[in-house]
Order: structure tokens, then sequence, then C-alpha cells
């Protein structure tokens, strides 16, 4: 059996014309397939900048307020239940309270007089609040070391949106300090105490 | 430097009129079915036509074709092995032609890696340097297997023969 014969026999076996014909009609198909696959990625990256624009920037106004908004509302002070190990709730404090007293202290002979002034008088909660004292404090030098701390302070009443509190502490030499708050405690008449809490302070010179 | 640029989507009838029957008769001398080789031939041209290749020479063109439609058939057989149905007789009957029948039959007896490089060589007429560049293989590998494979194809015509 020689190479001829082989050859012979194999290339008797031809397509048949319906199998050619039926290969056609699908390699047609698919060349419009793959033309209208390229026609229409070629609208699609022109319309972008037209149609896309616009609906991007109002996306970004949209996440802008949104952030901004929340920002306000980080800043703002918020209402959390205390709860026990059971889940119940057995209390409630305020919290994020920085912004919502302004902190004032004056020292004169061993006796710092703090004032704060409660910016919000008329929000929740301290349009119920009666009294006021500061749970937490601290007094720092001007090296930055703590010279004194301690809490709770006396309870003092609120008047004219404002409590006035005396914090004793050993004489100050001469020069500038800090006072922090860490929190306040607010009370209202039959009402359990409010820890309110966030971040002060201010300056004085002894 | 700047491509050349793509050839039109319907060179596929193109190649479907130069390389059909070279590319059917590969797909049919291996996968022994014709509609198997019908498409098998009709999955390569769909790849051509997807891909869209560029090729410096018709030998290359010709040679891409064949290693895809190689591939095409492996990828059929694998196939076969894992969904097993009808018998192979049943399923492909053998074809009419007007050849020396035995010869075919002998030749669809070899195992695969036989037929195609015997395919190739005898039928295609393409030089051992191009069956090595299709089948991903040493031009000595191609040597090897034309040579057993003469020697299986010799065994088998003479039992087809008998």
């Amino acid at each position: 059996m020689g190479p001829e014969l082989l050859k012979h026999a194999v290339d008797q076996v031809r397509m048949p014309p319906q199998a050619r014909a039926r290969i056609l009609q699908a390699c047609r198909a698919q060349a419009a397939t793959i033309q209208e696959e390229e026609t229409g990625m070629k609208t699609k990256s022109n319309a972008f900048p037209r149609k896309r624009l616009p609906a991007v920037l109002a996306a970004a106004a949209l996440c802008l307020c949104c952030a901004a908004g929340a920002f306000a509302a980080g800043r703002a002070g918020v209402f959390v239940n205390v709860k026990n190990w059971l889940g119940a709730v057995t209390g409630g404090r305020y919290e994020q309270a920085g912004q919502e007293i302004a902190l004032d202290a004056a020292y004169a002979d061993g006796t710092l007089t703090v004032t704060a002034d409660l910016l919000l008088p008329k929000k929740a909660p301290y349009r119920e609040l009666d009294t006021l004292c500061i749970a937490r404090y601290r007094i720092a030098d001007g090296a930055g070391d703590t010279v004194a701390e301690g809490g709770p302070t006396e309870v003092a009443v609120i008047e004219n949106g404002a409590a006035r509190m005396t914090v004793v502490c050993d004489p100050l030499p001469s020069g500038e300090y800090t006072f922090y708050v860490d929190g306040f405690t607010g009370g209202a008449k039959a009402d359990a105490p409010l820890p309110i809490t966030g971040g002060w302070q201010c300056a004085f010179r002894a | 430097m700047e491509m050349p640029p793509a050839q039109p989507a319907n060179s596929a009838e193109a190649a479907l009129a130069r390389y059909g029957d070279i590319l059917y008769r590969l797909c049919f001398v291996m996968l022994r079915c014709d509609a198997d080789a019908e498409d098998a031939v009709q999955e390569t041209l769909l790849q051509y036509l997807r891909r869209a290749p560029r090729f410096e020479t018709a030998e290359h063109e010709k040679a891409w074709l064949l290693a895809t439609a190689k591939n095409k058939c492996r990828d059929a057989l694998r196939y076969r092995r894992r969904h097993p149905t009808l018998p192979q007789d049943a399923a492909c009957p053998a074809p009419e032609t007007e050849s020396d029948g035995a010869v075919l039959q002998a030749l669809m007896s070899l195992p695969e890696k036989y037929r195609l490089v015997l395919t190739l060589y005898y039928v295609e007429e393409l030089r051992v340097a191009d069956i090595a560049r299709v089948i991903q293989r040493t031009p000595s590998a191609v040597k090897m297997r034309l040579q057993k494979g003469r020697q299986l194809l010799k065994a088998a015509y003479q039992k087809e023969d008998l």
C-alpha cells in the first residue's frame, strides 16, 4: 500500500454541499452578530460624555449633600440606651455633646469657678435638666502635665441656660493652665441622672 | 508602528471556500463521523471570525486553521469520552466514498495521534516542520509518529483486506 493510495482514499472525502451551506449560514450569522456588537460598542462609547456626565454630576452632588448631612449629624449629640447583660434597657446617656456646651473657667485662691453654658437650652435633653455637675475633670499646666484631676463636682442649678460649678483644688503656681472635662451629669426632678459625654477644654490663668 | 487593518468578518467565507475540504477531511479522519466533522469545521471557522487573526502568509493561515480544527476535534473526542451515549458506529455511519474503503477504514482505525500526522503528511502534503507547528511537537517526534503510523496502517490495511 503506497502513499498514493492513502491520498486517493482520503481525497475522496469531501464536504457535502448541505454541510457547506449550513456552515456558511452560521458564519454569516456570526459575522452579523460581531458587526452589531462593534456598532453597539461604538454608539455606547460616543454617547457616554453626553448622557453620563449629567448623571455623574447629579450623583456626585447627592453624595456631597449626604456626606455633609452625615457630618452635621455626626457633630450633634445623640441619645444612647444603656443595656444590661440581658439586653434590657436600664438607662440612657447623651453622647457627642462637645459642641453643645461651652466651658469657661476662672481661678482664684485655690478655687476654680467653672461656667457651663448650654448652647441649645430648648433642645432635649437640656430643656429637661435642672442641675448639672462635672463628672470627670483634669487640670493640665502649660507643659501638658496633669496637676489635678477629679470628679464629680458639686451639683449646680441651671439658671438662664448656664450652670456655675466650683472646683476646689490645691493652690496652683502662677501660669497658664488648661481645664479639661470628659463628661457632665445632668439631673432632672424625679428622673435618673443623665451622663453627658463629649470633650471640652478651656484655658485659665492662675 | 501602525497595525494592518483587521480582516473583514466575511473572510470566513473565503476561508471556507479555500480550506473547507481540507478541514473537513482532517476533522472527518479525526472524529470518524461526518456530523461531528461538520460541527468541528463550523466551530473552527466561527473562531476564525471571532478572533480575526492577522496572517503574514497563506501558509500561516492554513496552519492556524488546521491547528484550530485539530484542537476542536480533540475537544469533541474528549467530550465523547466523558459523555458516552450511542456506540460510534450507530451514531455515525461510515460515509459512502468512491475510493478504496479499506484504506480509509484502516486509517481511521489507528490511534488519533497517528491518524493526524498521516493525514497531514500524505493527504494535505504538509512538511514535517509545518506538521510539528500544527501539533506543537518537535519535527523528530513527527517523524517518529509517521514511521510508527505507517507500520500500524500497513498492519491494519492487511487486516481489513483479509
